[in-house]
């Protein structure tokens, strides 16, 4: 056998051709199939834990999202539903410009670290919305920061932002270990219920409030990115540099705005999940969101209104099967996030590209 | 003799038909040209030949028998080599190290006795690099290349590394030569000395294949042209038989006018002077070295020079794109007996400019502005009572693109990257109005009323053919993009405007389209520059040209009474 022949024997039965002119139309509905079948996987797996349970499963998880006879759970998702889609929308534009931010999670861990730390010092003698107020400046202000150092290094010395901002995220866990250590004497792993500079508990959610501001951000980045001159510059400056310079754009300002922006916005939602959702601090109180944004803010296609669907989605899938009565329903939870973000991603695979099979090639080349 | 036979070829891209059902014959030892506009489907067809694409449907017949080509190496085994439009060579290696590479000891004894060895004679046969040289130069006796096996490609020009390419294939001992679009990056000479080689190469018994689009050069050397229109085979003509506009008819699909209009009318006076402009790169070497020229109002002037002589880094310059430049760019607004405005002064400066006498008054008497206050100046502005006596000049080479337009200078630049530079290939016709518009206007949201009436009046004036004005412009063919970016850089009547190769890949009516869109520019009183590479074409609409080579002008000439020779003399004159 020469070697020639043991290579075309050994190369894959299928190859691989990238779809061209695919309508709108059978794209969606190639990605509609795909969110039904990751929602049967997640059965599939309960059923594989549980025997039997196939049936049951569906109506727990519909009546931990949207259970008529209790408000509070709705909320409930709306909260989580939230603050999902703030990260991933903030995303957006410095994605549009193809500035690779992966570090949203130590953006808004340093934010929440100095809001909280704002809301544990604050004197009692301050009124409530004084401190909140105070507390919003300091994580927005941290938040900036937090985002502008990689940005900086990005726009003069051209460094790689994705492993900056990535690396910018363990600095930031430690940093708020380091802080809480300091903080807390007890040796207790968070701050503790805060008491002072907290959001009210409306409908039985702390962070109701919390869901109300969020419409307001969403319909301005929507604006932002969609309509706005400054979303214009972004997507320009992402497309080419070249065409950004040859319309006079500063390509050093505009990165450093855009990423300056979503830095101040991730201060705002770290101030929500302190303040408001979680009422304390801890090194894990984002818990992997700012990951899961980035990944939905590319399942969207940086589109906001694409964005909020995958966000919902995602968001259901987590708390649906979260109340599913399993032994370990946080670890279960997680692993039906997990196949459902393989899935849909799979399918976006399917949808830009198509297998050929050799197969019926030799066939065709027969007749 | 029929050689080699298509039968039926037939190759897809997604929905892009680029060749249907394509069947004709070579014959041995011809010089055969594949004549097709962009698109036509010309490349993917030698492409199939070549063994870079396996066809769809069809067959391939090499001296009767049906030949199986997966890769390069397959069409090798059939005596078939490819010089691609880009060259595929090790930079850092020298030329026979370039020819020899990937060739095993049995290639290089199939080699050297084809060359004139004698390996019987001899017990053992070297196959080091002298021995390969040594045969490699009597080769390129035989077919009469210059060839210096030492140089390294990094320091070869383009027609170097052009020969390389066609010494390299030529080593593996092919008997058929693909050439795809071998003169678009040759001066007149160096394209005269490759047909030289071609012919020889026919003496010896090869067969070349020439792809092109260029009708002069088709007559000029073929024996035979097969035309292809829109990925279909329309015929094979021997070239006796065939005249300039008969092969453009075939082309086209329709008769087309050839003749390129030239405005016969006065020029208005200087409009950019450039004087000693240098031009570094980010890693400091000199790209152009003391460019000097005067562009007049109502002219073009041509810029020409073989590919990367400093042709883009003087439009760069220009524009004020360019980071590291020394020397004056001085503008002259024509503002002469015009009233100044508020546009881009304000009342200091026209205070300060006409204590200095450069304006008068509406009646005639001079304009010193001693003794009026703010308000006064403010309202003579604004009822337009105080002209310029003399064209405004505005030194342009320390100011940035945008300080350029915040200024008020109409400065139009037609990039040669059309998509990468001057369009956003993935956004809309409409968007791509915005580029130059999206400022204006209050607030931070965008207005699109004006974008989207441009682009209704720009599809509608230059016939640009898309679904809707919601297309993405990537979409839409070559000429149809470049119509596009033209339209916009037009539509704001500028005073300068800067094409580079505005009609490259374009089909034959979109490029006298924009023929005369430029000479209609000309008569509006605009400067143009324009680069170019096809030189019947710049000589047939230019007034002047300015002739690059290596960063420095080597000679500006007069369009009316110049030669291809002579530019191509200026182009290749290395001091």
């Amino acid at each position: 056998m020469t070697i020639k022949s043991l290579v075309k024997k050994l190369s894959l039965p299928f190859y691989l051709t990238k779809r061209i002119g695919f309508s709108k139309k059978k794209y969606w509905a190639i990605r509609a199939g795909g969110i039904v079948l990751a929602f049967l996987a997640a059965g599939i797996v309960c059923t594989c834990l549980k025997p039997g349970s196939f049936g049951e499963f569906y109506v727990q998880m519909f009546m931990g999202c949207f259970d008529p006879t209790d408000i509070t759970i709705f909320v409930d998702l709306l909260v989580r539903f939230s603050i999902l889609l703030l990260i991933s929308v903030i995303l957006i534009p410095p994605f549009k410009m193809r500035f690779w931010n992966i570090g949203a999670e130590g953006q808004i861990l340093v934010g929440g670290l100095v809001a909280g730390g704002i809301a544990k010092f604050a004197p009692a003698s301050l009124p409530n919305i004084v401190v909140l107020l105070i507390c919003l400046a300091g994580a927005m202000l941290a938040s900036t920061i937090w985002s502008l150092i990689p940005t900086i290094f990005k726009a003069f010395f051209n460094t790689n932002e994705t492993l900056f901002t990535l690396m910018m995220n363990y600095i930031a866990s430690t940093l708020s270990l380091m802080m809480i250590y300091i903080w807390v004497p007890t040796g207790s792993q968070n701050f503790g219920a805060l008491t002072h500079g907290i959001f009210p508990t409306i409908l039985g959610n702390p962070g109701t409030l919390a869901v109300a501001f969020t419409a307001v951000i969403f319909a301005g980045m929507y604006l932002y990115i969609t309509k706005g001159k400054h979303g214009y510059e972004v997507t320009v400056l992402g497309e080419s540099v070249d065409t950004a310079r040859y319309i006079g754009i500063n390509v050093k300002k505009v990165t450093i705005r855009t990423m300056a922006t979503s830095g101040a916005l991730f201060g705002v939602v770290g101030f929500f999940i302190v303040c408001a959702v979680n009422q304390s601090f801890s090194a894990t109180i984002v818990g992997g969101q700012g990951f899961t944004g980035v990944l939905i803010a590319w399942l969207g296609h940086f589109n906001p209104l694409e964005v909020a669907l995958f966000a919902f989605l995602s968001s259901v899938m987590t708390q649906g099967t979260s109340r599913v009565h399993m032994p370990s329903s946080a670890q279960f939870s997680a692993i039906c996030t997990g196949v459902f973000f393989f899935i849909i991603i799979a399918c976006e695979f399917f949808s830009s590209y198509k297998i050929s099979w050799r197969h019926n090639e030799k066939k065709e080349a027969s007749v | 003799m029929e050689y080699i036979r298509l039968e039926n070829i037939s190759k897809s891209f997604g929905e892009i038909v680029a060749n249907d059902s394509i069947s004709f014959a070579i014959e041995e030892g011809e010089v055969l040209s594949i004549l097709g506009e962009n698109g036509s489907g010309k490349t993917t067809l030698l492409n199939i030949l070549g063994g870079i694409y396996r066809q769809d449907a069809g067959k391939v017949f090499i001296r009767g028998e049906e030949a199986v080509i997966n890769s390069p190496k397959d069409a090798y085994d059939y005596g078939i080599g490819m010089v691609h439009q880009h060259y595929k060579l090790v930079e850092a290696f020298t030329a026979i190290e370039n020819v020899v590479l990937g060739l095993s000891r049995k290639d290089l004894l199939k080699a050297y006795s084809r060359f004139g060895a004698d390996l019987a004679a001899k017990k053992f046969q070297s196959c080091s690099l002298k021995e390969s040289r040594k045969y490699v130069l009597e080769m390129c006796n035989r077919f009469g290349f210059v060839f210096n096996p030492d140089k390294r490609v990094s320091d070869m020009a383009i027609a170097e590394k052009q020969s390389l390419e066609i010494v390299k294939v030529l080593f593996r001992g092919v008997d058929t030569l693909i050439l795809d679009e071998p003169t678009a990056v040759l001066t007149p000479q160096e394209t005269e000395h490759l047909f030289d080689v071609i012919s020889n190469m026919k003496k010896h018994g090869k067969t070349v294949i020439i792809i092109t689009h260029k009708l002069n050069e088709v007559l000029r050397i073929s024996d035979r042209v097969a035309i292809l229109r829109k990925g279909q085979f329309v015929g094979i003509v021997p070239t006796d038989l065939a005249t300039e506009s008969s092969l453009a008819e075939a082309m086209v699909g329709k008769a087309v006018d050839l003749d390129i209009h030239r405005s016969d009318i006065e020029h208005t006076g200087p409009r950019l002077v450039v004087e000693h402009l240098t031009v570094r790169n980010r890693e400091g070497r000199e790209t152009l070295s003391d460019v000097s020229f005067t562009l007049f109002g109502s002219e073009i002037l041509g810029v020409a020079g073989v590919s990367n002589s400093g042709q883009k880094e003087l439009l760069e310059a220009l524009s004020g794109l360019a980071r590291d430049k020394d020397g004056s760019i001085i503008f002259h607004n024509p503002k002469k007996n015009r009233p100044v405005t508020f546009f881009h002064k304000n009342v200091q400066q026209v205070r300060a400019l006409a204590a200095q006498g450069k304006f008068y008054f509406e009646g005639g008497e001079p304009c010193s502005l001693v003794g009026y206050s703010n308000k006064q100046i403010t309202e003579l502005v604004e009822n337009r009572k105080i002209l310029f006596y003399e064209n405004e000049i505005i030194d342009l080479s320390r100011m940035k693109p945008l300080e350029i337009r915040n200024y008020g200078i109409k400065l139009s630049f037609v990039p040669e990257d059309r998509l990468g530079m001057g369009l956003v290939g993935s956004m809309s016709v409409i968007d791509n109005m915005l580029l130059r518009s999206y400022r204006k206007g209050k607030g931070r949201l965008l207005d699109k009323t004006k974008s989207r009436a441009l682009a209704e009046e720009i599809v509608k004036k230059l016939d640009v053919k898309t679904p809707s004005l919601n297309t993405a412009v990537s979409k839409l063919s070559g000429g149809n993009i470049q119509k596009i970016l033209i339209g916009r850089e037009i539509s704001n009547r500028p005073k300068i405007m800067m094409v580079a190769y505005p009609v490259r890949g374009l089909d034959i009516n979109s490029t006298y389209l924009i023929y005369r869109l430029l000479d209609e520019q000309k008569t509006k009183g605009t400067g143009i520059i324009y680069v170019g590479e096809d030189l019947d074409a710049m000589i047939a609409i230019t007034d002047r040209i300015l002739v690059l080579c290596d960063g420095k002008v080597t000679g500006i000439v007069d369009s009316r009474h110049t030669t291809k020779e002579e530019i191509g003399l200026l182009m290749s004159k290395a001091e």
